[in-house]
C-alpha cells in the first residue's frame, strides 16, 4: 500500500471507506480458528455454571468468613473495563480531544461488552440465581419489595443504567457509519440488516443537525455516569463496615482505577487490532500517546490512593483497620498485594519516557501487566478484608476453586466473543468521524492542499 | 363430642372447598415439576390422629440416657410419634436439668443409620446374616443349653432391672459377669478402699470448698460424674456477689477442665505424687496441718521442697504457695485420679491427696453415703483373667452386652484373639462395633427411648427408662429377650419368672414404693417425675484409717529424661470411650480446645515440635509396646513437653458410618501390665515419636487462637467487682448520638440473652442442643476444613500466651467465648439485604426469611461477628435421621444464608399459648432457647429484655455485662459478662 498521507484527499475518504469495508469481508481461516478456541473457553465457563447451580454454591472456593471471591472480583473489574468507554467517546468528545476520533468506536464497544459482561457475575455469584429477579422492584401480588437502603441494589440501578445508556450511545454513533456500508454491501441478507440497523439514515443535512445535537446530548449525559457508576460499585464495601473496605476514599479511588484499567484494555485490543486489519493510518501514534499519557496521570491517582489508605489505618488509631493493612502487606496473600502494587503502581511510570510511548511492544506489555494488576486489586480489597475482620475466632482463608476459575476465563470468552463479531460485522473505526479530522476532498477529484 | 365436630367437619367439604384444594394441589404439582429445584415431598397428615396427639403440638415424656456412667435423667419432645429433642430433668439433683453433648446428640443413636435392624447369625464362619427373632432366640437357648465349659457375660455398667435380669441368667447357666466399663477408677476405689475402708467412687463435695485443688481430674469433661460437677463448680467457683472459690489444677496437660482453673500447673507426667507429698511435707515442717499427720508415708521427709520441685518439674514457690492456700483458706478440697494418669501405684497418689484432705481437716467434704454406682464396676484384671480363661479354651459361651472391649482393652492382652476361641459368642448391641462383629449371633437392643426399663446412676437416685415412641425397627429389648431366654431354660414354672418385663419392672418397683401408698398412684408419680431422686444432701463423715501405712516402698525416682516422651490418653468428652463415635453431631462437633474436627490428633508442645521441627498437620508415627498409630500433629504450649496427647474415641474399625476408619485410637498402644494391688489397668506409656514425612491440613473449625488484644472476651479484676465505685463505662446503648436510622420501638417484647463468661466451661452441650433444635445440617469433613461448618452458636477459644512482667513466668490464658448471632439493634446484615431476607422484627429479634434469600451473602460479609452461615449445599442426612428433624423449623436448601434466630419457635410456642388463653406470659412460661436449656452451668440467660424484673434484664445491666465489639455501635441483644480475674495483689 502506498503512503497514505501521500494520498490525495478523495484517495484517503476512499481508502478509508475501503479499510472499513475490508474488515467487514468473509473472514478467514485465522479467524474462524481465533473463535472456535473462544468458544471452547466459553462452552467451559457454561459448563462450570450449569454445575454450580445444579451443585450449589459451595463447588465454588468460598470458605467462611471469606464469602465473596473471584467472581465479585470480576464484577468490579469488568465494570471497571466497561468505564474508558464512555470517558473516551462522551468525555473526551466534550472536551474536543482529537485522538479520541479513530478509537472511540473500539472503546464503545469494549464499554457494552465489557457491561455484558460484568452484568453475569451478580447472577452468577448467588446462591440462588434462579431468583435474581427478586433483586428487582417490580410490582407484585404478594407484596414483596426490594430495600433501598442496600449497595447492591443501587448496584442493579447503576450498572443497568450504564449498560443501557451505554449502548444506546454505542448504537446512535454507528447510525451513519452503517449507513455507508448499507450502501456498498453485496448480499441481500446483509443488505437487509443494515438496512434495518442504519434506520433509514439519508444523510441529509437535516439529518445531520438533529444527529449532531443528539449525539452531544448523549453525551453529556453519559459523562456523569462514568463518575456514578463507579461510585456506586465502591459503595458494595465502601459502605460495610468491613475493615479495608470502609473508607471515604473508595469513590474516587474506584473511578480511577476503573479509567486506568479501562484504558489500558482499549490499549491492549488496539495493538494488535491495528496491526491484523492494518489501521496504522488511522490508529496513530498519537492516539497511543494521548492514551498513554492518561494512563500515567490515573495511575498517579491510583498509587495515591494505595499509600494513603495505610496512611490513614495508622493515622485513624483503628486498631482492626491497621491490623488490616499490615495484613495484606505482609500476610497470607502480600503476594497478590505486591503484584498489584508493582502492576499498578510502579510499571505505568515507565510511560513518562516517550520511546516506551511509541514501542508498541512494551505498551501492550505494560498495559497486559496493569489489567492483571487491577484484577489483583479488586481480589485484594474483597478477599483480604474479608479474612481477617473484626473477631479473631472467625478468622479463614480463601483459595479460588476450578469451577470459579472455569467461569472466570468463561466470561473472557464472553467478552471476547462479542468483540470478535463486532469487527466482522460494524464498523470498528468511525467512517464519519475520521473523515472530520481528514481534508475534505473538492468537487473536481483534487485534493486540498493549502 | 370434640370428635363428632371433627367428623362433622371433614364431612362438609362443600364444593368450593374442593375445588380451592385442588387448585392447590395443581399449582404445588406444577411447582414441584417445573419451578423449585428441590423436589417437593407428599405430606400425609393424620387422618384420625391418636388419642395423645395433637398435630403441631409436641408431647414431653421422661426418660433416662443410660449412657454415661451415671445416667442423665431427661424429659424427651416427642412429636408426632417421633423424639426430636432431648431436655435434662430439672427433677433430678444432680444434673438439674443440664445435658452433656453427648446426652443430647443420644438422638443421632436412636435415629443411627447403622442400627442393626433385626437380629443377626453367622451360619458356618459366614457374613453375619438376618434371621428372625424367634429364630435367634432359639440359637440362644439351644447355644446356652450346649454349653458345657465356662460362660461369661459382659456388659458394662448395668444397673436396676437389666442388671438383675443379667444376674439371673448369670446364675441360671452358671456364668460368670463382668462389668466391664474402660473407665472405672480402680484406683480411687482400692485408695478409698484402704483409707476409708470403702471400696467405693464417694461424692466430693467441692461446692463446699472455697479452694479446689486437682491432681488430674478432668471433672468436666469425663471424670466420676462431669455433669453433676460441673454444677457443683460452678456453685463453688461461680461469683456470688462477694466472693468465690479458687481452683488450682495440676496436670501434664491444660485440659478442658485445667481451662477453668485460676492457674493450671504444668507438671511432669505421673510426678502428681511427689507433689502431694511435697505438699504434706512442707505442711507438716510448717506445722499448717490441723490434724495430726499418720505415719502413711515413712519417708514422707525425703520430700523436701526443693526435692520436689526436682522431681515434678513444679518451681519452689508454687508448691509452697499451695500448701499455704491450701491450709490458710477456710474450706479446701484436694481430688485427682484422672483416666490418663492412672498410672501403676497412682493409688498411693490419691491416697496421698485422701491425707492432705484428713491433716488438713478437709475430710468432711468426701460424702460414702451417696456413692456412683459406677463404683460396681469390675476390675480390670477380670477382663484379664476372662483373657486367660478364654485362651486356654476354658470358654465356651460368650454374652456381650452394650460394651465393646474388642475396641478399648489394649491389643497388648490379646483379647481379639482369646474372644475368636470361644465357640459360641453372643452380642446384644444397637450398633455393630467391633465385638459384635466378632460374634456369631446378634440380636439388637432398642434405644433407651424405645424401652422400658430403669436406671440407678448414684444410691438413691433411680431413674424410670420409658418408650417415649415406637422402636423404630420392630425389636425386642434386652430385658425382654432376657426374660425369655431365661423362662426357656428353667427346669420348672417355678423357676420362671414374670413373662412380661413391663409388669417385671413394675414388680420391682413395689419395692420402692413407700408403705401405705397406692401403687398405681406412686408408679404414675414416678414415671411422670422421671423416677426417685434422693434430695437429701446431708451425711454422715468416714473416717480416715489413721494406721494405714504404705511402706517405705516409694522412692523418689530420677527425673525423667527429656527424650523419653509419655503418651497421656484422655477420655473424650464426646465419645466418652468410644461408645458413642458413630454420632455425626459428635463429630462434628470441634473438639473442645483445638477445634479440630472428625479425627484424631496428637498433641504436642510447641517447643518441642520446634526441636523436632514438626508442623502442625504433620503425620507422626507414635510407637509404644510394639504397636505404633499414625495421627497428625497439633501444636500447643498448653502441654508439658513430656507429653503426648491422644484423645480417646476414634480409631474404630467398624461400628458405622461415621465411626469408621477415622482416626486413631491410643488404647492400642498400652502395654499389657495392670496394677496388681488396685486390679486396674496400668495406662503409662512411654512413646517414641516420628515424623512420617507426610502433612495434611489438620481440619479444624478455628484457625487463629490469639484474640490480637482486641479485648473480644473481657475479665474484669475481683477487686474492681468488689468496689462501690459503679463508674464503668461500658457500651450498654451504644452510642446512640452517631445513629442514623431511627431507633426500634419494641412495644411488647424486647428479646435478649446474657452469657456469663466466668460460668462458661466451654463444654459443647449448647452447641449440639442448638443442632438438635434448628435442624442445623453436618456438613462433614471435608466441607469443615473448607470453613463451612454450620453451627450456629459455635465456641471460639482463645489462648493467648501472657507474660507476667514482675515474674517473668509465662501463663497460658485460655478464654471462651460463645459465638451466636448477637441481634443487634443496630445489625449491620440488615440494611445491605437487598430483598428484605432479614430484618429486625417488633421484638427485637432479627429473622432471615430463608424462602427469600437469594444468597448474596452480603450480610455475612458485613456481620461483625461472623455468625451468619451459609448452605452451599444441600445437606440431607441420611435416612432415618430425617426422622429426628424439628418440625417447627424450616429445613434450609442450598443457596440461603441462615443464623441463629433465638429458637424463634420457641417464643412462638410460648406466646400462642398464652394468647389462645386470652392472657398474657406468665414467668414461668416465658421462652428458653436450646442453648439456655442445655447448659449446665447455667451460663446462658434469656428472656425479654423489657421488663425489668426479668433475670437477664438485671443481668444485662451487671456491672459485668459488656457488649462485644461494642465501639463498632452495633448493639447486641446478647451481653456477655466478663470472665473475673483473680487479683494480681492478692494472689
Amino acid at each position: 500500500m502506498s503512503n497514505f498521507d501521500s494520498l490525495s484527499a478523495s484517495e484517503k475518504y476512499s481508502h478509508l471507506n475501503e479499510t472499513v469495508m475490508n474488515m467487514l469481508n468473509k473472514p478467514g481461516w485465522g479467524w474462524w480458528a481465533i473463535f472456535a478456541v473462544d468458544m471452547m473457553f466459553l462452552a467451559f465457563g457454561i459448563y462450570c455454571f450449569i454445575y454450580q447451580i445444579y451443585t450449589g454454591l459451595g463447588v465454588a472456593g468460598y470458605s467462611h468468613p471469606v464469602l465473596w471471591g473471584v467472581y465479585i472480583t470480576n464484577f468490579v473489574f469488568w465494570v471497571g473495563i466497561a468505564h474508558s468507554g464512555t470517558l473516551i467517546s462522551a468525555v473526551l468528545f466534550l472536551f474536543r480531544a482529537r485522538f479520541r476520533m479513530s478509537i472511540y468506536r473500539i472503546a464503545e464497544a469494549m464499554t457494552v461488552f465489557a457491561v455484558a459482561t460484568a452484568g453475569l457475575f451478580p447472577i452468577i455469584h448467588l446462591g440462588r440465581p434462579w431468583n435474581f429477579y427478586w433483586l428487582l422492584p417490580y410490582p407484585n401480588q404478594r407484596g414483596l419489595w426490594v430495600n433501598f437502603d442496600s449497595p447492591l441494589l443501587w448496584d442493579v440501578f447503576a450498572v443497568s443504567t450504564y449498560a443501557t445508556i451505554s449502548s444506546v450511545f454505542f448504537f446512535i454513533g454507528m447510525i451513519p457509519d452503517i449507513a455507508a456500508i448499507r450502501d456498498t454491501v453485496v448480499g441481500k441478507a446483509k443488505k437487509v440488516f443494515y438496512s434495518v440497523a442504519s434506520l433509514g439514515w439519508k444523510g441529509s443535512s437535516w439529518e445531520w443537525g438533529h444527529y449532531t445535537r443528539a449525539y452531544f446530548y448523549f453525551a453529556c449525559f453519559a459523562t456523569p455516569l462514568v463518575i456514578s457508576v463507579h461510585s456506586v460499585v465502591s459503595w458494595d464495601f465502601a459502605m460495610a463496615n468491613t475493615p479495608g473496605w470502609h473508607t471515604t476514599i473508595f469513590p474516587p479511588y474506584f473511578v480511577a482505577g476503573a479509567i486506568f484499567s479501562g484504558l489500558a484494555m482499549v490499549i491492549t485490543l488496539c495493538i494488535p487490532l491495528r496491526y491484523i486489519f492494518k489501521l496504522e493510518d488511522y490508529i496513530t501514534m498519537d492516539n497511543f500517546d494521548g492514551m498513554s499519557k492518561m494512563i500515567i496521570l490515573t495511575s498517579s491517582i491510583v498509587f495515591y490512593a494505595y499509600l494513603i489508605e495505610f496512611f490513614i489505618a495508622w493515622y485513624s488509631g483503628n486498631k482492626y483497620e491497621y491490623d488490616q493493612f499490615i495484613y495484606r502487606a505482609v500476610g497470607d496473600y502480600a503476594l497478590f498485594y505486591w503484584i498489584m502494587m508493582f502492576c499498578n503502581g510502579i510499571v505505568p511510570h515507565l510511560l513518562w519516557f516517550k520511546k516506551i510511548r511509541h514501542n508498541l511492544m512494551i505498551l501492550f506489555i505494560i498495559t497486559l501487566l496493569i489489567n492483571i494488576g487491577m484484577w489483583f486489586e479488586r481480589f485484594n480489597i474483597i478477599v483480604i478484608s474479608l479474612s481477617k475482620e473484626f473477631e479473631p475466632g472467625s478468622w479463614g482463608l480463601y483459595k479460588p476453586s476450578w469451577v470459579e476459575i472455569g467461569i472466570t476465563v468463561g466470561s473472557f470468552a464472553w467478552f471476547f466473543m462479542f468483540f470478535l463479531i463486532f469487527v466482522r460485522t460494524l464498523p470498528a473505526l468511525s467512517i464519519a468521524e475520521i473523515k472530520e479530522i481528514l481534508p475534505v476532498p473538492k468537487k473536481n477529484g483534487g485534493s486540498s492542499h493549502e | 363430642m370434640d370428635k363428632e365436630k371433627q367428623k362433622n367437619n371433614t364431612g362438609t367439604l362443600n364444593r368450593r372447598d374442593f375445588l380451592k384444594a385442588l387448585s392447590a394441589i395443581g399449582g404445588a404439582a406444577v411447582i414441584s415439576s417445573g419451578c423449585t429445584p428441590e423436589p417437593l415431598d407428599k405430606l400425609v397428615s393424620y387422618a384420625v390422629p391418636p388419642d395423645n396427639v395433637i398435630p403441631g403440638i409436641a408431647n414431653y415424656y421422661t426418660s433416662v440416657i443410660p449412657n454415661s456412667p451415671v445416667g442423665t435423667p431427661v424429659v424427651v419432645r416427642v412429636r408426632e410419634g417421633r423424639a426430636i429433642k432431648v431436655e435434662g430433668n430439672t427433677n433430678d439433683p444432680i444434673t438439674s436439668g443440664s445435658t452433656s453433648a453427648e446426652d443430647q446428640a443420644t438422638l443421632q443413636t436412636l435415629y443411627d443409620p447403622d442400627r442393626i435392624k433385626q437380629p443377626l447369625f453367622r451360619n458356618n464362619r459366614e457374613n453375619l446374616t438376618a434371621i428372625t427373632y424367634v429364630a435367634a432366640t432359639d440359637i440362644l437357648v439351644e447355644n446356652i443349653k450346649a454349653s458345657s465349659k465356662k460362660g461369661y457375660i459382659i456388659s458394662n455398667n448395668t444397673t436396676g432391672c437389666c442388671d438383675d435380669l443379667l444376674n439371673s441368667l448369670a446364675e441360671k447357666i452358671n456364668a460368670k459377669r463382668i462389668k466391664y466399663e474402660p473407665l472405672s477408677y480402680e484406683n480411687i476405689k482400692y485408695a478409698n478402699q484402704i483409707s476409708y475402708g470403702e471400696n467405693k467412687l464417694p461424692t466430693y463435695h467441692i461446692e463446699k470448698a472455697d479452694y479446689l485443688l486437682n491432681f488430674g481430674a478432668d471433672f468436666l469433661e469425663t471424670w466420676l460424674s462431669p455433669s453433676e460437677y460441673s454444677k457443683r463448680f460452678t456453685k463453688m467457683h461461680a461469683f456470688d456477689g462477694k466472693t468465690r472459690g479458687t481452683f488450682i489444677h495440676i496436670d501434664p496437660k491444660l485440659t478442658l477442665t485445667g481451662s477453668m482453673a485460676d492457674e493450671w500447673v504444668p507438671i511432669s507426667p505421673h510426678k502428681n505424687l511427689y507433689l502431694v507429698l511435697g505438699i504434706i511435707n512442707y505442711i507438716k515442717l510448717n506445722k499448717l496441718n490441723v490434724n495430726p499427720i499418720p505415719n502413711v508415708f515413712p519417708n514422707l521427709y525425703m520430700y523436701s521442697v526443693s526435692e520436689t520441685s526436682r522431681l515434678t518439674g513444679v518451681p519452689e514457690e508454687t508448691i509452697i504457695k499451695i500448701a499455704k492456700d491450701f491450709t490458710s483458706s477456710k474450706s479446701s478440697i484436694a481430688i485427682g485420679g484422672g483416666y490418663a494418669s492412672s498410672a501403676s501405684n497412682d493409688y498411693k497418689t490419691i491416697v496421698a491427696i485422701n491425707l492432705l484432705n484428713e491433716i488438713t481437716g478437709n475430710g468432711d467434704k468426701i460424702d460414702f453415703d451417696s456413692t456412683l454406682k459406677l463404683s460396681d464396676a469390675s476390675k480390670f484384671s477380670e477382663i484379664k483373667s476372662f483373657i486367660q480363661d478364654a485362651k486356654s479354651g476354658n470358654v465356651d459361651f460368650v454374652l456381650v452386652y452394650n460394651c465393646n472391649p474388642v475396641y478399648n482393652v489394649p491389643k497388648s492382652f490379646g483379647f481379639e484373639e482369646a474372644f475368636t476361641k470361644i465357640k459360641n459368642r453372643v452380642s446384644a448391641s444397637i450398633l455393630s462395633d467391633e465385638t459384635t462383629e466378632l460374634c456369631d449371633l446378634v440380636i439388637p437392643d432398642l434405644h433407651s427411648f424405645e424401652k422400658w426399663g430403669d436406671y440407678e446412676g448414684k444410691t438413691g437416685n433411680r431413674y424410670i427408662m420409658q418408650p417415649v415412641m415406637k422402636p423404630l425397627y420392630d425389636g425386642v429389648s434386652i430385658e425382654q429377650t432376657l426374660i425369655n431366654v431365661i423362662n426357656r431354660i428353667a427346669v420348672d414354672d417355678s423357676n420362671k419368672i414374670d413373662s412380661d418385663f413391663y409388669n417385671y419392672l413394675r414388680n420391682k418397683w413395689k419395692e420402692y414404693s413407700p408403705e401405705g401408698e397406692n401403687f398405681e398412684n406412686f408408679w404414675n408419680k414416678v414415671v411422670k417425675d422421671g423416677g426417685i431422686f434422693n434430695k437429701n444432701e446431708s451425711y454422715s463423715i468416714t473416717s480416715f484409717n489413721r494406721n494405714l501405712s504404705l511402706g517405705s516402698d516409694i522412692e523418689p525416682k530420677l527425673k525423667s529424661s527429656n527424650d523419653t516422651l509419655s503418651l497421656y490418653i484422655t477420655p473424650s468428652y464426646k465419645f466418652y470411650d468410644g461408645r458413642s463415635s458413630n454420632n455425626s453431631w459428635l463429630q462434628e462437633l470441634p473438639d473442645l480446645l483445638t477445634t479440630a474436627v472428625w479425627d484424631s490428633w496428637v498433641e504436642i508442645n510447641s517447643n518441642l515440635a520446634k526441636k523436632l521441627n514438626i508442623k502442625e498437620g504433620d503425620y507422626l508415627e507414635i510407637s509404644a509396646n510394639g504397636r505404633k498409630i499414625i495421627t497428625q500433629a497439633y501444636l500447643t504450649s498448653a502441654i508439658s513437653p513430656e507429653t503426648l496427647s491422644i484423645s480417646m474415641g476414634q480409631g474404630h474399625t467398624s461400628m458405622g458410618r461415621y465411626a469408621k476408619n477415622r482416626g486413631v485410637n491410643p488404647i492400642d498402644l498400652i502395654s499389657d501390665s495392670i496394677d496388681n494391688k488396685t486390679g486396674g489397668l496400668n495406662v503409662f506409656t512411654k512413646v517414641k515419636i516420628k515424623k512420617t514425612g507426610d502433612w495434611e491440613k489438620l481440619v479444624k473449625v478455628q484457625h487463629s487462637y490469639s484474640q490480637e488484644n482486641r479485648d473480644i472476651v473481657q475479665t474484669i479484676p475481683m477487686s474492681k467487682l468488689l468496689s462501690k465505685d459503679d463508674h464503668h463505662h461500658d457500651h450498654h446503648g451504644g452510642h446512640k448520638e452517631y445513629d442514623m436510622y431511627r431507633e426500634y420501638d419494641y412495644y411488647v417484647h424486647k428479646w435478649g440473652m446474657t452469657i456469663d463468661l466466668d460460668k462458661c466451661t466451654g463444654c459443647g452441650a449448647c452447641v449440639v442442643a442448638c443442632y438438635a433444635e434448628n435442624n442445623i445440617p453436618v456438613v462433614g469433613k471435608e466441607q469443615v476444613a473448607n470453613g463451612r461448618h454450620m453451627s450456629w452458636l459455635t465456641l471460639e477459644r482463645f489462648q493467648d500466651e501472657i507474660k507476667d512482667e514482675s515474674t517473668g513466668i509465662t501463663r497460658i490464658d485460655t478464654r471462651v467465648l460463645p459465638q451466636l448471632c448477637q441481634h443487634c439493634e443496630n445489625a449491620p446484615c440488615e440494611p445491605v439485604c437487598p430483598v428484605f431476607a432479614t430484618y429486625h422484627n417488633p421484638e427485637g429479634i432479627n429473622l432471615m426469611v430463608y424462602s427469600r434469600c437469594v444468597g448474596t451473602r452480603y450480610c455475612s460479609n458485613n456481620c461483625s461477628y461472623k455468625v451468619r452461615r451459609f448452605n452451599w449445599f444441600t445437606y440431607a442426612a441420611p435416612e432415618p435421621l430425617n426422622l429426628q428433624l424439628n418440625p417447627d423449623v424450616t429445613v434450609r436448601s442450598k443457596g440461603v444464608m441462615e443464623k441463629c434466630n433465638f429458637c424463634f419457635h420457641k417464643i412462638g410456642i410460648a406466646k400462642d399459648k398464652a394468647k389462645d388463653e386470652k392472657r398474657k406470659m406468665t414467668n414461668d412460661e416465658m421462652p428458653t432457647t436450646a442453648c439456655q436449656t442445655a447448659c449446665g452451668c447455667g451460663a446462658i440467660e434469656f428472656g425479654d429484655l423489657n421488663d425489668p424484673e426479668s433475670k437477664v434484664s438485671k443481668l444485662s445491666h451487671d456491672k459485668r455485662a459488656y457488649s462485644l465489639l461494642g465501639e463498632l455501635n452495633t448493639r447486641p441483644s446478647v451481653k456477655y459478662l466478663k470472665k473475673i480475674e483473680k487479683d494480681k495483689a492478692k494472689a
